[in-house]
């Protein structure tokens, strides 16, 4: 096991290593020249010559991307061109609802969507199996801020059980931070619900059909039991798969909640260092997506050693 | 009394395939007793699964139902029998070894749990006392080093331990009737010995009744008291093992013993010398199922299905028993 665990960290240095590639390169190659870029508009040639030393523009290519790489490793990002903030701290700051806000996702996806898809399952012809199938193809076309003004207008302005917008800090309370993402949660959830449910059914499907599963019955075993020892094991592959890609999906993708709920999170942030071409910080963000990435694949990777010991023998 | 311990009374089983059902096994009638083993016989696709399925309930229902019959077990009748009191019997009284050692193990379990799982199940002990039994199951079906192969997974493990492990399950909690659907078949020939042995010597120690169901007329030889013929869903033919031998009356039968007996002087094709294939069964007509591959047919044949006739021990549904028994009337 421990050798299955290096072997797959081991596997991700490449990709983390490509990802850091691209991203330099895709400032050091954006056409024109990036030090008048990332003086702006109104600098001086004076400014601009500057900047080119600051960041060692003037040394070759390879050099600097060594030194580049050098300073992310240590975490220095550089500052942000708009706030003259470090990236590093500006970064800190958003992750904390952007994290909590996909957890409560991801949590509240997986409790609706497991049973869901496990009913629809076992009886394709039910009335849940209809509804779910139903429901899914309506999680996956209708827009995340369509579901959002909806629970808006009803919980938030209608009954006044949540705020209509706004994040409370971890540090006012654990309790408070989660009331406040509850709506964002919620109308995020609907997407990953759908998704999910349709895996755990699919999955779940083609175990039935397993000669197990006939000896599980033959045994004795009432469904129940049947459920939770034999089918749900050998149906976690591909539901851990989808719940894992989901999550690093959320990490990176909330952009549209968070302005909608107008959270302070990462999701803000990137689509306003991209409309400010504030560089450092989109540089810092793509690779703190692609480590993101590589780090739920390799916990995916774990937890499908942990249920089919094929892959971990 | 001397009630036979499973008695099956005119089974059939159908496959509901959109509007129209489909007979796949047709008024099958045999008995058990206790102690005893019987042999189901046949082609592939004759409907030897389908009867054992049906008899411990475990036919897939969302296209398959028992379309009429009895099945009497212990004197119960299986098919009204409640979901629940089913599920009491299974694994308990009645077990099964599937014709699929290679797939009918949780891949993702070890397999003392396995075992153990329905020891739990049914004894209500304790896992770690049901672990020390599956021990002793391992022993019993000759898997050496049990303690260490408790601990591995289905993949760690050959064909054959694998079938074995089905039968330590299937006989974990000595069960009256165990049913044994072709056990060796996946298995190569110096282990399907083993296992068939295995199954007899379990049969006279515990005084199981067993249902083994076989392609082949050699296993039968080893092991039947009785024997059923199956073809195309319906009993071809049924004796006592050693008059089936000797007084074959179905010519599908004749044909069946005449594989085996070219197979002992060598060539080793099982029931292909038989020419032409077992009928589609949604093909059947009114006529004899086997008269297509029958050199004895007769027009009668053709247009009317011969009805399972004899004595109590030996009956056969051929046409050809009826004209015997008036030339000698
Ligand atoms: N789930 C199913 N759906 C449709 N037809 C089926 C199904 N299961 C079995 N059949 C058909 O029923 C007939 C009898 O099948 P069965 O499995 O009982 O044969 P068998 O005698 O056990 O054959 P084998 O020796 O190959 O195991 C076959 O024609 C088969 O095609
Ligand atoms: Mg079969």
């Amino acid at each position: 096991m421990t050798g299955y665990v290096l072997g797959r960290l081991f596997a991700a240095v490449p990709v983390l290593l490509a990802v850091a590639v691209f991203v330099f390169l895709l400032l050091s190659l954006v056409p024109g020249d990036p030090a008048a870029l990332i003086a702006g508009d109104f600098a001086s040639p004076q400014q601009v010559e500057a900047v080119r030393q600051a960041l060692g523009l003037d040394q070759p290519l390879l050099q600097r991307f060594l030194s580049w790489m050098g300073r992310m490793l240590r975490g220095d990002f550089g500052l942000s061109l708009f706030s003259r903030i470090p990236v590093s701290q500006l970064i800190a700051q958003r992750i904390e609802p952007t994290l909590i806000l996909s957890l409560m996702t991801i949590v509240i996806a997986v409790l609706f969507a497991v049973p869901l898809g496990l009913v629809a399952a076992y009886r394709p012809k039910g009335v849940v199996a209809r509804v779910t199938m139903a429901g899914a193809v309506l999680g996956f076309s209708v827009p995340v801020f369509v579901v959002a003004f909806a629970l808006v207008y009803t919980l938030a302005l209608g009954l006044r059980w949540f705020p209509v917008q706004g994040y409370k800090p971890l540090s006012q309370g654990a309790w408070a931070a989660l009331h406040s993402l509850v709506l964002p949660a919620i109308s995020l959830s609907f997407l990953y619900i759908a998704l999910i449910a349709r895996v755990t059914r699919a999955a779940v499907l083609e175990v039935l059909r397993e000669d197990y599963v006939r000896t599980a019955h033959a045994k004795g075993l009432a469904n129940r039991k049947i459920v939770s020892r034999h089918v749900l094991s050998n149906a976690a592959v591909p539901i851990i798969t989808v719940i894992g890609i989901g999550f690093a999906a959320l990490l990176g993708g909330v952009v549209v909640t968070e302005t909608v709920f107008s959270i302070p999170g990462l999701g803000r942030l990137t689509a306003d260092s991209i409309l400010r071409r504030d560089y450092p910080v989109v540089q810092a963000l793509i690779l703190l997506f692609a480590g993101v990435y590589v780090v739920v694949n390799l916990a995916v990777d774990i937890l499908y050693a942990v249920f089919d010991p094929r892959i971990r023998y | 009394m001397n009630l036979p311990l499973l008695s099956v009374e005119n089974l059939s089983v159908s496959l509901d395939a959109g509007a129209a059902s489909v007979p796949l096994v047709r008024n099958v009638s045999f008995s058990i007793d206790r102690g005893e083993t019987l042999c189901l016989v046949g082609e592939s696709g004759c409907g030897k699964s389908l009867t054992a399925l049906a008899i411990i309930g475990l036919l897939n229902r969302e296209v398959m139902q028992v379309s009429s019959g009895r099945i009497l077990f212990e004197g119960r009748d299986l098919i009204s029998l409640g979901a629940g009191e089913m599920r009491r019997l299974r694994g308990d009284r009645i077990a099964i070894v599937f014709q699929e050692p290679m797939t009918s193990l949780n891949p993702v379990q070890r397999i003392g749990r396995q075992i153990a799982e329905v020891i739990v199940e049914h004894r209500g002990v304790s896992e770690a006392d049901a672990l020390k039994q599956v021990l002793r199951l391992l022993d019993l079906v000759r898997i050496p080093d049990a303690a260490r192969r408790a601990q591995e997974f289905p993949h760690q493990l050959s064909g054959g331990m694998r079938q074995r492990v089905m039968i330590a399950m299937a006989l974990a909690l000595q069960p009256a009737l165990l049913i044994a659907d072709e056990p060796t078949t996946a298995l190569d020939v110096t282990i399907q010995a083993q296992v068939l042995t295995l199954i007899d010597d379990l049969r006279r120690e515990f005084d199981t009744s067993v249902l083994l169901i076989t392609h082949d007329l050699g296993v039968v030889a080893e092991m039947a008291d009785r024997v059923v013929v199956l073809y195309a869903g319906s009993v071809a033919e049924q004796a006592d093992v050693d008059d089936l031998f000797d007084r074959p009356v179905h010519p599908y039968t004749r044909g069946l013993l005449g594989a085996i007996r070219q197979l002992n002087s060598g060539s080793r094709d099982r029931l292909a010398e038989i020419p032409g294939n077992v009928p589609n069964p949604v093909s059947l007509d009114a006529g004899c199922a086997f008269r297509k591959r029958c050199a004895s047919a007769m027009p009668i044949c053709h247009s009317e299905r011969p009805p399972l006739q004899g004595d109590g021990l030996h009956r056969s549904a051929c046409w050809l028993a009826k004209v015997g028994e008036e030339v000698m009337a």
